[in-house]
């Protein structure tokens, strides 16, 4: 797990992936993946179901990493791209055709376009009132959502998608649903991953470190504000259209401020700026909400805020926060 | 409560897959074949309601009902001895999915039970069609749920938003308010669901809708720009469908404006039922609703459950502990012929089960997997210092409307 993770340590030092810890972040990454893809076959199915959602949360959690741990934007509305792509691709998946690759490319593309559409107005502001801007952007998509009933069935959602289809065959249960959301979730995590590594992520970090010294290097940081934006938007509707094969079922829930919030919150426990963290942070909420809460006796939402607030205090870098130190001791 | 929700070590670890073995067969080889309960006859049921959010009061009143029919029964159905497993529903399907995805795999249930949100009932369809389990809805009210949507495997036990309005429609006609209706409810699902009812069925009566509001669900707080339009419209009545908080605030201003003087307040009955009533105060008092219940019911069946239901709980019952006791009760008379535990063998059996006779509401039969019952025309007065939802006529039976 830690290894995947070595690109995205916030601040200067991330640019530093020395050549040993990279080998070895690849061999962890596929000793990750190959417990992973190994899991249903021992697992029980709602453990599957629950592994699925995690899976699903923890690449829309990472999609917001990217504008909030590596670029600096904290946004409250991010799942407004992640109901659009998700709309976008159960709307496919029933009227068009549900074959693999095209609900989730119809969600990235819807996801991006949608961020694209709104982006030019949020990327122009900063802090505060980035936040009340990508709000007020959520809760519009929201009611878009509750209301264009013709196609999105309004507040009882979008109901009856079909199972996501691959060369014609339905993945007619969990563990192929898990399989295609693991191989979809690790393909975007890697994109993500390549693209704060490369050249681009270091001007990201720049602009969140001190925004007006790289626009005194000549950097464009709105353009690249907006692209991330953008980035993220589709990446955040990859998510969407996973969400959808896996509970196929779309509602307005889907899309709100608490949505956005918890992702944040996810975000927040595993550390911004690092990928892993925000997967582990995403796992958290998702495990405590939809495995735990239930028995809870209504108590699920607490549990949630009880866990936030003693991340905040006894982890104020997130679970990414606990690594240096642990390599100092081995060291 | 049957089961005491904690977090038990074993739990956890199933949380975290560390007890796979037992489920070696695994997901990606079919399905788990939960409930295969043997020997002694027994039924496991898990109770999805919501526990936290805004549906929170509702859920309680729900789980009264089922803990009380139980109770009055031994635990049991006939032979079998009842489990009962609860889970949060929360408020949206968000939480509600996953609670009933968590009593039928994970703790194995034969029936679910519950549901408060029409797009929860609606999102879970696939998962009981692929489980082959019953859901007994006791409160959703979407008509899509036994009508478009239908699929064997889903029952309800409440109402159809539509049956509630229509029938208020098809009164108000006929009571001298022809010439002029205003309808308002929140701008959601459920909300369109009632106008449409209602204006159908008042229509038909020879009524005129004179104008309808639609107030953001949810994010309304003040009501005066549509109470200003109720007043400039020359409606002879209003109709209105609110619940929780907005019905409060609803009627609540509906009075302060001076309109309840003028232009007398009608509504879907979950306007004025449960704990909102108290609530509202005198601002409610003379405002009429139609439903399928109210505790004031004279019959001995409620008379009986009302009776019990105070000395447990120190509350008047609501609607919904009865549509939820009703679940219990018609499982309890299914199960006399039913052959097994899964959906098919108990949905045959619901649909033999004919007039449920001694329900609290009155006489009510399945009719299309939801209830052909009696609407009673409501009104709020003060018996004795309290506020009740008082019965002034009987509408007779209906069936959802098509």
């Amino acid at each position: 797990m830690t290894a995947v993770a070595s690109p995205a340590v916030p601040g200067g030092t991330a640019a530093r992936p020395p050549r040993l810890t990279c080998g070895r972040g690849a061999l962890i990454s596929v000793v990750v993946l190959v417990v992973l893809a190994a899991a249903p076959l021992f697992l029980a199915p709602f453990a599957t179901t629950t592994l699925t959602r995690v899976l699903v949360f923890a690449l829309f959690a990472v999609s917001l990493d990217l504008l909030v741990g590596v670029t600096g934007l904290p946004s409250l509305g991010h799942a407004g791209y992640l109901g659009a792509g998700a709309y976008a691709a159960g709307w496919v998946s029933i009227n068009v055709t549900a074959e693999a690759p095209v609900p989730l490319l119809v969600g990235a593309a819807v996801g991006a376009l949608a961020a694209a559409l709104t982006g030019w107005v949020t990327v122009r502001s900063a802090g505060v009132f980035f936040l009340m801007l990508t709000l007020a952007i959520g809760e519009t998509l929201q009611q878009v959502a509750d209301s264009w009933e013709s196609v999105t069935g309004g507040a009882n959602g979008l109901t009856g998608v079909p199972l996501v289809r691959l060369a014609g065959t339905p993945l007619a249960n969990v563990g192929y649903t898990y399989w295609y959301v693991l191989a979809v979730g690790a393909l975007g995590f890697a994109l993500v991953a390549v693209l704060v590594r490369s050249p681009w992520g270091a001007a990201l970090r720049g602009i969140r470190d001190n925004e007006p010294r790289m626009r005194a290097l000549g950097y464009p940081t709105s353009l690249y504000k907006y692209v991330v934006f953008v980035v993220a938007g589709g990446v955040a509707g990859i998510a969407g259209s996973l969400l959808v094969a896996q509970q196929r079922l779309v509602t307005p829930a889907d899309l709100g401020f608490l949505t956005s919030s918890f992702a944040l919150l996810a975000v927040v426990i595993g550390g911004a700026g690092s990928l892993w963290g925000a997967c582990l942070g995403a796992a958290l909420v998702i495990v405590i909400r939809d495995a735990l809460g239930p028995s809870l006796d209504g108590h699920g939402t607490l549990v949630l805020g009880v866990v936030f607030v003693l991340v905040v205090y006894l982890l104020p870098r997130g679970a990414a926060g606990l690594r240096p130190r642990r390599r100092r001791e081995n060291a | 409560m049957t089961e005491h929700p904690t977090i038990t070590r074993r739990r956890l670890l199933a949380l975290f897959g560390a007890v796979p073995v037992l489920a070696a067969c695994g997901s990606s080889v079919g399905g788990g074949s939960g409930g295969t309960s043997g020997g002694a006859k027994a039924i496991k049921v898990g109770l999805v309601v919501p526990q936290s959010g805004v549906y929170a009061a509702l859920g309680t009143d729900m789980q009264r009902g089922w803990d009380l029919w139980l109770e009055q029964n031994g635990g049991k159905f006939g032979d079998y001895t009842v489990t009962t497993v609860v889970a949060d529903e929360g408020e949206t399907p968000q939480t509600g999915v996953p609670a009933v995805q968590k009593v039928l795999q994970s703790d194995g249930v034969d029936v679910v039970v519950g549901i408060v949100n029409s797009a929860t009932a609606l999102g879970v369809a696939d998962t009981l069609k692929e489980s082959k389990k019953l859901l007994i809805v006791t409160n959703a009210g979407a008509g899509a749920l036994t009508g478009k949507a239908r699929t064997p495997y889903i029952w309800r036990t409440s109402f159809t938003n539509a049956q509630v309005s229509a029938a208020m429609g098809a009164h108000l006609a006929q009571s001298g308010f022809k010439d002029g209706v205003f309808a308002i409810a929140p701008d959601y699902a459920a909300g369109a669901e009632v106008i449409a009812g209602f204006t159908k069925a008042f229509e038909a009566g020879g009524g005129k809708v004179v104008g309808t509001a639609k107030p953001a669900f949810g994010k309304t707080s003040d009501y005066q720009p549509f109470l200003t339009q109720i007043q400039q419209s020359g409606a002879k009545a209003t109709f209105c469908f609110f619940s929780g908080s907005e019905a409060i605030t609803f009627v609540k201003q509906y009075q302060q404006f001076g309109l309840a003087g003028t232009i007398p307040l009608y509504g879907s009955g979950f306007l004025t039922e449960g704990s909102v009533l108290k609530q509202q105060a005198d601002a409610a008092l003379g405002v009429q609703t139609t439903l399928h219940y109210t505790d004031q019911l004279d019959n001995p069946a409620n008379k009986a459950f009302v009776a019990a239901y105070q000395a447990k709980y120190q509350a008047s019952p609501s609607t919904f502990s009865v549509q939820t006791a009703d679940a219990a009760n018609v499982l309890n008379r299914a199960l006399k012929t039913a052959t097994a535990l899964d959906g098919d063998a108990l949905a045959a059996a619901l649909g033999g089960v004919g007039a449920v006779d001694d329900s609290p509401r009155g006489s009510w039969t399945f009719d299309g997997q939801t209830p052909r019952q009696t609407m009673y025309l409501r009104k709020v007065e003060n018996v004795n210092g309290t506020l009740v939802n008082a019965v002034v006529q009987d509408l007779g039976q209906q069936s959802q409307p098509r």
